[in-house]
Parts: structure tokens; sequence; C-alpha cells
């Protein structure tokens, strides 16, 4: 985080003039939501609110309070995450600990809330650098919480909205009204909490992208050794027919996870407790939305295999035999079409006369 | 296919000359319309990143469905294959080991010459040909090579097939029973039956839409379409141009047995004697089953010439 302490606040003035504004509308402010109690997004929701840092790379500083308010961390303040921010205007922000407690209090232990279970699990599965299978021990190569649930367009910060309407049943709904009131979303909120974690809430698409920034990163794969997992499992049929819309195609974790296991618990397939482990994959592949009847012969598949000289010998010289056949049989043909096509333009010149014409 | 169909054909006065029997028309337009559909369900998973992909499969009705109809496609091809097979065991025993036995002549090596000497079997004379061929292609002679009924041009397609069917039915059939397979073929076998496959398929394809449709749609005067794959009935002149041996073998047979020849046009000539001459029948006919009812009454009672033999 060098350069942002030479950051160039381009849009520092501008947003200035915007903030004075602001602030003299702060009583009547329609977007300042239940949650805002700090009034961060009072300034925030103005979308040019940004730097450019050395590089030139802009930093959107741009909150949206509305969508803010309808994702998972809607009921954290800001200052909780960003516990360098005490001030306006504020000093240099320090990085965010998502296993830092908060002031929700998690009901089953009365303790305040933190993703430490999680992260505990991450520590211990191939993407914590102290993994005992890590190929390479390149530190900055593992992924944090925000490498899978950063938020691209920087407009919704490190959330995912909730689609409410489709997620809550009208009829079940009804029913929770029968004993309880929906003040604040209450019963919205609650059916919502259990009903998203019934069925992988991310499509199969959302889950690959959250994998790609690395595990298709060319450099990052040769450092670790690892084949291009991403090219790879589209190629193969699952990534295959996932592109092309298959509801049942499976994404990197439900194969990379146990059934049943935590979606962060991703083994190294040389760890005997893998789901791709060579003793544990026909198990994985004969779940019962998979491949029931399978035979456990069906795990030695292989899903993603490259074009490699060296570790897919047989692989590669197929493709190259195939695409030397293809190539030389289509060139072949099209050179008889086409002098044939020339020899019919002129079909009486000839250079040796050999016909006697009558 | 009992019925023997003409060598000759004259239609409007133009003579047509017999390519494909029957029974290989059938066999072509089932090869034909499975492979059109195996190439339209498989193509779109080969290349799934281009955006026609998902469109032309979602058309087809999914990716689920697709894959049902490719399989089934695939085994009906297959089967047709198999078909084709005994077509050819068939016509070997028709025209070779039962005759030959006949004679009590048969040999293997009888058996091998005629299957060699047999239509689609590529031979010397294919190199032979397909070498003047060149030659005449880079003006070197201006003698074109006469072919008989199919030379290497059509050979190497139907070899190309042949060939095809069997690399694709054989791994398509690993690829179907993948779980069985795997076992004994291991992670390497299975994706080079894999690549076989899909790269297979390519291949057919590209040569189907280059090469086959060039040679019998497009090439020499067959523009814009040649309906000999439906007729089975190729015109004089192409007849004269490229298969002039076959052309006068043809001639020759009819003119020993000229039953061999059908004229259309003096068959329709005589079209309005043949109905009148039908409707004679046709009212003799009638007249009979009119005077059966008295017939019997009279039989039965009695009366009448008691011709049933007693049963
Ligand atoms: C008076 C308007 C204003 C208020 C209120 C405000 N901010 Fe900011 N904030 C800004 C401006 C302007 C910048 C960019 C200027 C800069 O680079 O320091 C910024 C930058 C930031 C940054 C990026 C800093 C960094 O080091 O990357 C964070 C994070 C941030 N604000 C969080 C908050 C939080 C949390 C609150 C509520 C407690 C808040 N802001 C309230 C105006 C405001
Ligand atoms: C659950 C924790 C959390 C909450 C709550 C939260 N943020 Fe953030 N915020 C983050 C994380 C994580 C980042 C990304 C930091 C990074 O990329 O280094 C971030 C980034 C930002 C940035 C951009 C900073 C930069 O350097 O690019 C701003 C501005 C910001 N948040 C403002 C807010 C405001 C305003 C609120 C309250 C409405 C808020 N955040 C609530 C976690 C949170
Ligand atoms: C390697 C990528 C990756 C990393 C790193 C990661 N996650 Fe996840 N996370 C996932 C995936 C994949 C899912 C499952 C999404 C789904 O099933 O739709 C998920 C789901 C979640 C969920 C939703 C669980 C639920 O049932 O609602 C939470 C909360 C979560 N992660 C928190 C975290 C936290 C906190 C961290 C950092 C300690 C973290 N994740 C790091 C990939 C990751
Ligand atoms: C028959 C009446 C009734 C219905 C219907 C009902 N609840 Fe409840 N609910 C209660 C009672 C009583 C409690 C408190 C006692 C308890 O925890 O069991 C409660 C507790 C809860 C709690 C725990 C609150 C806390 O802070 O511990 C949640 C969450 C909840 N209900 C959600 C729902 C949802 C969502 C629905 C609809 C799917 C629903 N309830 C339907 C009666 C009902
Ligand atoms: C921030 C980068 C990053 C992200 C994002 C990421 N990974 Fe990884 N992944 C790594 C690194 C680094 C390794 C460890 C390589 C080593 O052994 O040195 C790894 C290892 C793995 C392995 C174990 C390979 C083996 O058998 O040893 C699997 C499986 C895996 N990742 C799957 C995923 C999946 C699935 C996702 C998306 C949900 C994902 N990764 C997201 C960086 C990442
Ligand atoms: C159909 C199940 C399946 C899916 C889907 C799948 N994988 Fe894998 N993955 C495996 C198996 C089995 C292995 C171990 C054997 C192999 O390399 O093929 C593996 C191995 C890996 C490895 C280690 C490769 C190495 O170099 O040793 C990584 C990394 C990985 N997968 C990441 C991913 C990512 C990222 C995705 C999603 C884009 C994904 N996988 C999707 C089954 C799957």
């Amino acid at each position: 985080m060098n350069s942002t302490q030479h950051v160039k606040s381009y849009f520092f003035f501008l947003a200035l003039s915007v903030m004075s504004v602001a602030l003299m509308l702060f009583a009547f402010s329609p977007k300042a939501t239940a949650s805002d109690q700090e009034n961060c997004v009072l300034c925030h929701q103005y979308p040019l609110l940004g730097t450019v840092d050395d590089n030139g790379t802009l930093h959107s500083y741009y909150v949206s309070g509305t969508q803010f308010a309808s994702s998972v961390h809607a009921e954290i303040m800001c200052s909780e995450c960003h516990r360098g921010i005490t001030k306006v205007p504020h000093e240099k922000d320090v990085k965010i600990d998502c296993t830092a407690a908060c002031h929700v209090l998690e009901p089953t232990t009365g303790r305040p809330f933190s993703h430490k279970i999680t992260d505990d699990i991450i520590k211990e599965s191939i993407h914590g650098s102290e993994n005992k299978h890590v190929r390479e021990k390149v530190v900055e190569d593992f992924p944090e919480c925000t490498s899978c649930h950063a938020n691209e367009k920087q407009e919704l910060v490190l959330t995912s909205r909730i689609g409410m309407e489709k997620l809550v049943m009208a009829e079940g709904k009804a029913r929770c009204e029968d004993c309880h009131l929906n003040r604040y979303d209450y019963v919205d909120r609650k059916m919502i909490h259990v009903l998203r974690r019934t069925e992988n809430p991310k499509s199969q698409q959302e889950i690959v992208d959250m994998c790609s920034e690395c595990h298709n990163d060319p450099e990052l794969n040769k450092r670790h050794g690892l084949v291009n997992a991403i090219w790879s499992y589209r190629e193969n049929y699952h990534g295959k027919t996932m592109v092309l819309g298959l509801p049942e195609a499976p994404s990197c974790i439900d194969c990379h996870v146990v059934e049943g296991q935590s979606p962060h618990k991703i083994l190294s397939v040389a760890d005997n407790a893998s789901a791709t482990n060579k003793e544990n994959r026909g198990v994985m592949c004969a779940r019962a939305d998979c491949h029931p009847t399978a035979s456990l012969g069906m795990g030695n598949s292989y899903i993603h295999w490259e074009i490699d000289k060296s570790r897919y010998p047989v692989q590669y010289w197929l493709l190259f035999a195939f695409t030397i056949l293809t190539v030389a049989s289509f060139l072949g043909l099209m050179v008889i079409m086409v002098m044939e096509m020339f020899r019919m333009i002129f079909p009486k010149f000839t250079i040796i006369k050999q016909r006697r014409d009558k | 296919m009992s019925e023997q169909q003409p060598l000759i054909k004259i239609v409007k006065g133009k003579k047509f000359y017999l390519k494909l029997t029957k029974p290989q028309r059938i066999q072509h337009f089932i090869l034909m319309v499975t492979f059109i559909v195996c190439v339209a369900t498989g193509m779109p998973l080969k290349y799934y990143y281009y955006p026609w992909a998902k469109t032309l499969m979602d058309a087809l009705g999914g990716v689920m469905a697709t894959a049902y109809i490719h399989r089934a496609s695939g085994i009906i091809m297959v089967a047709g294959f198999i078909d084709h097979l005994c077509y050819a065991y068939r016509q070997i025993n028709k025209f070779y080991v039962r005759p030959a036995k006949a004679a009590r002549e048969f040999s293997i090596m009888g058996l091998i010459t005629f299957v060699y000497y047999s239509p689609t079997f590529p031979r010397i004379k294919d190199g032979v040909d397909m070498k003047n061929m060149m030659r005449y292609y880079l003006f070197l002679t201006d003698k074109h090579p006469r072919h008989e009924r199919f030379y290497w041009r059509e050979k190497l397609d139907y070899l190309a097939v042949f060939w095809g069917t069997n690399v694709l039915g054989f791994t398509a059939l690993i690829l179907l029973k993948k779980g069985f397979f795997l076992q004994f073929l291991g992670g390497w076998g299975m994706s080079a039956v894999t690549i076989a496959h899909s790269f297979e398929a390519l291949l057919a394809t590209a040569d189907i839409i280059v090469w086959h449709m060039y040679n019998a749609h497009v090439n020499y005067d067959k523009m814009p379409a040649s309906p000999l794959f439906l007729t089975g009935y190729q015109p004089e002149h192409i007849m004269k141009h490229e298969y002039i041996l076959e052309w006068k073998r043809i001639n020759e047979l009819v003119k020993n047995d000229p039953s061999l020849m059908f004229d259309q046009d003096e068959y329709d000539k005589h079209e309005e004697e043949r109905q009148l001459k039908q409707y004679e029948d046709t009212k003799a006919y009638m007249a009979t089953m009119a005077a059966a009812v008295d017939n019997e009454r009279a039989y039965q009672s009695g009366h009448g010439h008691d011709d049933h033999d007693g049963h």
C-alpha cells in the first residue's frame, strides 16, 4: 500500500465542494439509511468520489447507500470494518480484518460475531500458506476473504446483494406472520437467512469467476506447478455444459469440497481427506445428484489436463497427430479442388499433347 | 431388393445410368440424416465458446436433450454401418460364393480377388488414375483418366466414412459406458478417447463439407445440387465425362440384354392403352365376384359342379 501514501487527490476538490452542499442538506438527506448512523454515506454516495494513484489507477470511494442497506453487511457499521477511520477528513485506513468481532451477537454463543471460524477453515485448507501440502509458499499468492468475495464494480463493497423478492416465498411468509410482525423486515430477513443457504446461492459462473483471478493466471500456475484449472475445466464436459447453461453442471466447489462440508474447505489432491484425492474421487463422482450409478473407476478420469508435452504427453501427441491429420487432409483436398477448377477453365490447353483427336 | 432396377432409364429423350441401387440409397440416407443430426448436436459442445453454440443448443432443446439426441442418432448411424457390412456380406454371397460353389470353383483366392474388384474397394488402378489425374490437372497431358463406377475420389470418401464410423463408434461406446471403461483405461486412455472422438468428428465434418459436397454437388456440371442420392441415376453427360468405362460397360450389358433398359417416354406413350386394358380386367373381376353368391347357393344345394377338393 505504498502508493496510497502519495495519492494525488484529483477528486478531492470536487469532493470538497460536493461535501459542503451535502452538509447543508445534512438534516434532510433521504439517502441516509438506518444502518448509516455514522453518516458515512452522506459523502460516499457521490459516484465521483475517488482518487488516482501514482500508477494512474482510479480508486472509487463511491458507496451506494441503498445497495449497502440491502447487502449482507447492512447491519454492520462502516467503522466496525474501517477501523482506521476515526475522523473527517480521514487518516489512512488500516487493513480490514474479517476475523475482528463486530457488535452483532451470534445467538448460539451469545458472543460478538466474527468470521474467525471461516478464516480457520481456510487456514487449514490448501489456501492457507501453512498447509503441509502447499507446493510453493509464496504468501501473497494465497487468497484472503476479499480475493473471492470482492465486488468488482466497487459500488457495492464486499457484499452480495440478496434478491429479496425472489427468495422470500409469499406463502411461507404469511405463515410466519401468524405469530411474528414483519417489523423492520424481520420475517423477510430471517427467512432469507435460512432459505438462501438451502442451495448454493451463487451461480456456477460466479464461483468459477471467484477462482479465475488466480487459477487462470499463468504466472501463478507456473510458480505453484499447477495446471490452468479454469481453462481445463472449461474444456472438460462439465465446464462446457456449464457455459452452455446446464443448471446441474458442477462448479469448482461441487468437486473440490466433500459433500456437506464448508465451501472453504478446499484441500489438496495430495491430502487424504480431500474430495479429489485418488481414493475419494470415485465416491465424489457417484454423488446422488451426479453419477449415482457410476463405478468407482469413474474417479480415474482427468478433469484438468492441458496441452503440456511433459505433464500430459499422451494427450499432447494425440492432439498433435490429429491436428496434422486434419490440416493435411483438408489442405490436400483443397489443393486438388483448386487444381481441378483451374483445369476446367482451360479444358483444351495442354503442355504435352497425347490425345490423337479424330 | 429383389426386383431388378433398369441399368439405363430414358426420360424425355435423355439417358440416365444406374449408379446407386435402392438399398445403397437407403443406407446413404440413414447415414446422411444421422450424420447431420450428430454434427448439429455435437459441434455446439466442441465449440461451446462461440455465441452460436448456445443458441443452436437451446434451439435443439438444451444440453440434456441434445445429449440424448446425439446418442440416439449415433446408435442409429452405427446400426446403419452394421447393416452395410451385412449388405456387403450378402452381395459377396450372391455374386461370388454361391455361384462359385455351384460351379465347384470356390476358392479363398477367388473370394479375395472378387472383393478386390468390387466397386468400392481401393486397387492399383486408383493409384494409376490419381497419378494421371494430377498430370492432367498440371496440364502435362490432355488425356483425362477413364474411370469405372467409383473412382479414387469417391473411394477416398468411402474409406474416410468407413474409418470414421469405426473410430467414432468405438470411442462413443467407451464414452457412453465411461464408468465401466475408466476402470481399465485410466485417465490417459479416457482423455485420448475424448480427443479422438472430438477430432475425428471435426475431420469428418470438414471433409464432408469441403470434399464430399464439392464432389457430389458442385464439381463438373452438378450445380446446384445433384439428385443422384435420391434418384440413384446419373445423367449420361456426367457418365461420359467422369465414368466412361462404366458407361461403356453398361451400354455393353444393355446391348446384350435390352430388358435392362427402361424407356420412360415409351412407357408414358402407352399410358391410355394400359389404363383401358386395366379397366377391362377390373370389370371382369367385379363380374366374377357378383356371380359368386349365386354360384355358391347352387353349389350348396347340390346343384352345380363339385370342384372342391373335399377337405
Ligand atoms: C465529509 C465527507 C466524508 C464523510 C462523512 C466520510 N468520508 Fe470517507 N472519504 C471522504 C473523502 C473526500 C475521501 C477521499 C479523500 C482521501 O483520499 O482521504 C474518503 C475516503 C475514504 C476511505 C478511503 C481511505 C483510504 O485510506 O483508502 C474510506 C475507507 C472511507 N472514506 C470510509 C469512510 C467511513 C467508514 C466513513 C464513516 C465513518 C466515512 N468515510 C465518512 C469523505 C468522507
Ligand atoms: C464488512 C466490513 C465492511 C463494512 C461494514 C464496510 N466496508 Fe467499506 N470496505 C470493506 C473492505 C474489505 C473494503 C476493500 C478494502 C481493500 O480493497 O483494501 C472496503 C472498501 C471501502 C472503500 C474504498 C477504499 C479503498 O481504498 O478503495 C470505501 C470508500 C468504503 N469501503 C466505504 C465504506 C462505507 C462508507 C461503509 C458504510 C456504509 C463501509 N465501507 C462499510 C469492508 C467494509
Ligand atoms: C477460495 C475462495 C474463497 C475464499 C478465500 C473465501 N471464500 Fe467464502 N465462499 C467461497 C465460496 C466458493 C462460497 C460458496 C458460495 C456458494 O455456495 O454459493 C463462499 C461462501 C461464503 C459465505 C456464505 C456462507 C453462507 O452459507 O452464506 C461466507 C459468509 C463466506 N464465504 C465468508 C468468507 C470469509 C469470512 C472469508 C475469509 C476468511 C472467505 N469467505 C474466504 C469462496 C471463498
Ligand atoms: C406458531 C407461531 C410462530 C410461527 C408460525 C413462527 N414463529 Fe418464529 N417464533 C415463535 C416464537 C414463540 C418464538 C420464540 C421462542 C423460540 O425461540 O422458539 C420464535 C422465534 C423465532 C426466531 C428466533 C428469534 C430469536 O431472537 O431467538 C426466529 C428467527 C423466528 N422465530 C423466525 C420465524 C420465521 C422466519 C417464521 C416463518 C417461516 C416463523 N418464525 C414462524 C413463533 C412462531
Ligand atoms: C488469491 C488466489 C487464489 C484464489 C482466488 C483461489 N485460489 Fe486456489 N490456490 C491458490 C494457491 C496459491 C494455491 C496453492 C498452490 C500450492 O500448492 O502452492 C491454490 C490451490 C488450490 C487447490 C489445490 C491444488 C492441489 O491439489 O494442491 C485447489 C483445488 C484450488 N486452489 C481450488 C480453488 C478454487 C475452487 C477456488 C475458487 C473458489 C480457488 N482455488 C481460488 C490461489 C488461489
Ligand atoms: C468434475 C469435478 C471437478 C470440477 C468441476 C473441478 N475440478 Fe479441479 N480437480 C478435480 C480432480 C478430480 C482433480 C485431481 C485430478 C486432476 O488433476 O484431474 C482436480 C485438480 C484440481 C487442481 C490441482 C491441479 C494440479 O495441477 O494438480 C486445481 C488447482 C483445481 N482442480 C482447481 C479447480 C478449479 C479452479 C475449478 C473450477 C473452475 C475446478 N477445479 C473444477 C475435479 C474437478
